[in-house]
């Protein structure tokens, strides 16, 4: 990389997490790594690096996203939600208890983009068929549970 | 992935002095799924990455004369669940619904996806089988291309340094038509396919096949139009069926790769072919 190249910056403006961040980045910084480098928010996790296994899964403006995939400079102006901000304070959120009461994870390296993207679905459809759950949970691989604990942990919460 | 300078235009008037100011040095990034993994593996090392996210005028679906208009921003996700989609062309929200996985179709364009030149995506088969035309715009007006010229090689276009795919123009497909799209998917459900067919055909009113259409994606550096005029007069149990899919191994050059061999894919491509074209004649409307 040239040093010219190097100097490029830009400032942009998100919410994450419900607290404005006015920063200068630089462009090639994806959005994972601005999550979890600049604003140490952990919670989100980088797997495939290509956008397959959702593991890296945010909330941009509402919709499911790969963070992986995006650069954080293309999020200027919106807002994003990370596993971080699904509870209030202490209070977690019915998905997450879920999680917690159905066995919906083992080791975790998942469990982030997989709450992520069953938050996603449950505020488009509130009640969804295991069905729409499968389709919709095909993009977070989880590699312990063998999928019936999260489905579960999605079931038990549907139609609330 | 090397750095860059990123502009983020609200005009497209900004975006077309960027290209001419750029030319080949700049690319433009609508949803990103695909332009940052080249990015990442280094094919694609721009010097000015312009983000087309802000451009409000790339985005919606209209119906205009009769033609679906989609804007390029579309994202696949919006073309599964638009009500103007689903009233009069519900085949292509049939098709998209089935694409990759509800987050890249969250993120994935209309334009951004076509840009890629890629015919093992599905958009490619399934514009070419809907005889749609491409819209290209720059500072020198714009120009509407086939979709048959518009994909030149792999990952190749006509789109030149200086334009932008700014929509689509989709001719709706007749009501009584049948159509089918089947995808041969190795390894999982939300792969790129081995073989991808599309099938669009009309009957007449003496139940004989009016019209029949045939696209083929991922067997080929474009997407492929297999000829299928000789099934037009003949009974929907006719034997050509046969022989249009038999024909296609002639169009097609496959890649041998983790999904199959070249030969494997040309013998599933004739059969997911014949199934396919056979699924739309059950579906078309006398």
């Amino acid at each position: 990389m040239d040093g010219s190249a190097d100097q490029h910056l830009v400032a942009i403006e998100v919410t994450v997490n419900g607290e404005s961040r006015q920063t200068t980045i630089r462009p090639n910084l994806l959005l994972v790594d601005f999550l979890r480098y600049e604003l140490g928010l952990t919670g989100t996790k980088e797997g495939c690096s290509v956008g397959v296994c959702g593991a890296c899964s945010v909330l941009v403006d509402g919709k499911i996203t790969t963070s992986c995939l995006t650069l954080a400079a293309m999020t200027d102006g919106c807002e994003i939600t990370t596993a971080e901000g699904l509870a209030d304070q202490d209070q977690l959120l019915p998905i997450q208890q879920s999680f917690i009461d159905h066995g919906g994870f083992q080791c975790g390296i998942c469990t982030s983009g997989q709450v992520i993207a069953a938050k996603a679905l449950l505020d488009q459809n509130t009640n969804p068929t295991e069905a729409e759950i499968k389709d919709w949970m095909m993009g977070n691989l989880c590699r312990c549970t063998g999928y019936y604990g999260i489905i579960r942990s999605i079931e038990n919460v549907a139609g609330e | 992935m090397e750095n860059f300078e990123f502009h983020a235009p609200r005009a497209l008037a900004e975006v077309y002095a960027l290209l001419d100011e750029h030319e080949y040095d700049a690319r433009l990034i609508a949803g990103g799924t695909s332009l940052i993994t080249f990015m990442k593996q280094q094919l694609v090392q721009p010097d000015h990455l312009i983000h087309l996210g802000k451009i409000d005028a790339l985005r919606g679906v209209e119906i205009v004369d009769g033609e679906m208009v989609v804007k390029a921003l579309t994202t696949y996700r919006e073309l599964e669940t638009h009500p103007l989609v689903l009233e009069h062309a519900p085949q292509i929200a049939e098709v998209f619904s089935h694409v990759a996985t509800m987050r890249i179709r969250e993120s994935a364009t209309i334009g951004g996806g076509l840009s890629q030149g890629d015919s093992a995506q599905d958009g490619p088969g399934l514009w070419l089988l809907l005889n749609a035309r491409v819209v290209l715009s720059s500072n020198n007006g714009e120009r509407e291309v086939a979709m048959n010229e518009f994909i030149e090689d792999y990952f190749t276009t006509v789109i030149e340094p200086n334009e932008v795919l700014t929509e689509i123009r989709i001719p709706l497909p007749p009501t009584h038509a049948g159509f089918a799209y089947s995808k041969f998917l190795p390894r999982s459900e939300d792969d790129y396919a081995a073989v991808s067919v599309g099938a669009l055909t009309t009957l007449g009113t003496d139940g004989k096949i009016a019209s029949a259409r045939l696209t083929l994606g991922s067997v080929a550096a474009i997407p492929v139009l297999v000829p299928a005029e000789m099934l037009v007069g003949q009974p929907t149990d006719t034997d050509l069926i046969n022989a249009v899919a038999e024909s296609l191994r002639e169009l097609v050059d496959p890649l041998d790769d983790v999904r199959g061999s070249a030969a494997y894919k040309t013998d599933m491509a004739v059969v997911f072919a014949r199934r396919t074209l056979q699924s739309s004649l059950q579906r078309a409307i006398r």
